[in-house]
């Protein structure tokens, strides 16, 4: 038995300092380490990777709130469709053929793969000066903007969030996605908030990790009722992921936003690879 | 509100400008935090421990079954799930603080929504 805790808390461990470095969470490493070396049902393990996410993302906000990375507003703006979007993918699991859904997610993470690596600079890493009479917390009250302090460059930068429209609709089919498969929320979000809405990406990944705990919030309750949920097999991942997600924030910090990007690239390809290998059985 | 005002275009501060409202919201998801990690590892390790001692000598009656403590690990965990509604509920009140309604609603249909998930996931 502590040998198993021993594991899982190291995996835990890796998994959170992968995920939380670039907002995707660590849904992505979880369920096919305790499917394919664990032999863990599979409901089960999807049920373990969602209470991981929310570790992820409790543990990023609690790291986060004050340091101005996470844009809370723009979190909450973006979250509205993707806990709609997770909500209708639940319901409507049932009637989408897994195999399919796994299939486009592939290749559209494929395709971002390759997007985020040929955007590794984008000109939105580059922080500006900001007028700190316009700033409140680090958001701008009422506005989607705000500021952060860019400890690895030593200078303060500034951004306006633009096409949110855009950014909606991507989190809308981030959540259908979280919904069916379980995955997607930060994979599809993180890309789209660096170069669909240019936000930097240490911002992108930070107010991605607040945002998928919510959303796994949306999608936990089915497991709980239908006992899926593992304790023992939870609270070793959760603690490594809590730790993993301390370390990964701070990483984060210290890494260069074409760093930043290459992991995301990185992250997105694994993914690719993982749902493609689903979608052919 | 901020309590670092800084006459316009005045050098930015290097520091965070931090209200007392986002402050106490941190404050509470690191106790929840802790909370939670507190109960898991608990429970996870007096199971540990307990099965040990069992396997050793299955007669000792005086020594909790894992079973029977599964409730501390799984406490810890529903206080973890927990959080992110915590945290959507604590930044509504921080925007009611802030005056900016907008986002207000914006929480409350998150709220809203997270309800409804968990009443269909529940059925």
């Amino acid at each position: 038995m502590i040998e198993l805790a021993v594991i899982l808390l190291i995996a835990g461990l890796m998994e959170g300092s992968l995920g939380s470095l670039v907002g995707v969470g660590p849904g992505i490493f979880v369920v096919p380490f305790l499917v394919l070396v664990l032999a863990v049902d599979i409901r089960v393990a999807v049920a373990t990777s969602l209470i991981a996410v929310i570790a992820t993302s409790t543990a990023a906000m609690s790291a986060h709130l004050d340091t101005g990375l996470i844009n809370t507003r723009l979190g909450m703006a973006l979250e509205i469709p993707t806990t709609l979007g997770a909500v209708a993918g639940g319901l409507v699991a049932s009637l989408l053929p897994p195999a399919v859904v796994a299939g486009a997610f592939g290749v559209v993470a494929a395709a971002t793969a390759v997007l985020v690596g040929c955007n590794a600079e984008p000109a939105t890493e580059r922080p500006r000066s900001g007028h700190a009479d316009s700033i409140h917390c680090w958001e701008e009250n009422g506005r989607l903007a705000g500021a952060y302090f860019d400890t690895r460059t030593g200078s303060f930068g500034h951004y306006e969030v633009v096409r949110v429209a855009f950014g909606s609709g991507v989190s809308l089919v981030a959540g259908v996605t979280s919904g069916v498969l379980g995955v997607g929320g930060g994979l599809l979000k993180v890309p789209a908030m660096t170069l669909g809405m240019a936000i930097p990406i240490k911002v992108a990944a930070a107010t991605s990790n607040f945002m998928i705990g919510v959303t796994a919030l949306a999608s936990i309750a089915v497991y709980f009722a239908k006992g899926d949920v593992d304790p023992f097999l939870a609270a070793p991942v959760a603690l490594g992921v809590l730790t993993g997600t301390l370390y990964g924030s701070a990483l984060g910090l210290r890494l260069s936003g074409a760093a930043l990007h290459w992991i995301l690239a990185c992250a997105l390809a694994f993914a690719a690879v993982e749902m493609l290998l689903k979608a052919a059985g | 509100v901020a309590e670092h005002a800084h006459a316009p275009g005045s050098p930015v501060p290097l520091e965070p400008i931090r209200s007392r409202a986002r402050r106490r919201l941190r404050t509470v998801v690191r106790a929840g935090l802790a909370l939670a990690a507190v109960l898991m590892s608990a429970g996870f390790v007096v199971a540990a421990l307990s099965g040990e001692r069992l396997a050793r000598d299955p007669a000792a009656s005086d020594v909790p079954r894992p079973e029977s403590i599964e409730w501390l690990a799984t406490l810890g965990v529903l206080v973890l799930v927990a959080s992110p509604a915590l945290q959507v509920l604590g930044l509504a009140v921080v925007w009611i603080r802030e005056r900016d309604w907008k986002y207000v609603v914006a929480a409350v249909l998150v709220l809203g929504t997270l309800g409804a998930a968990v009443a269909l996931g529940s059925r």
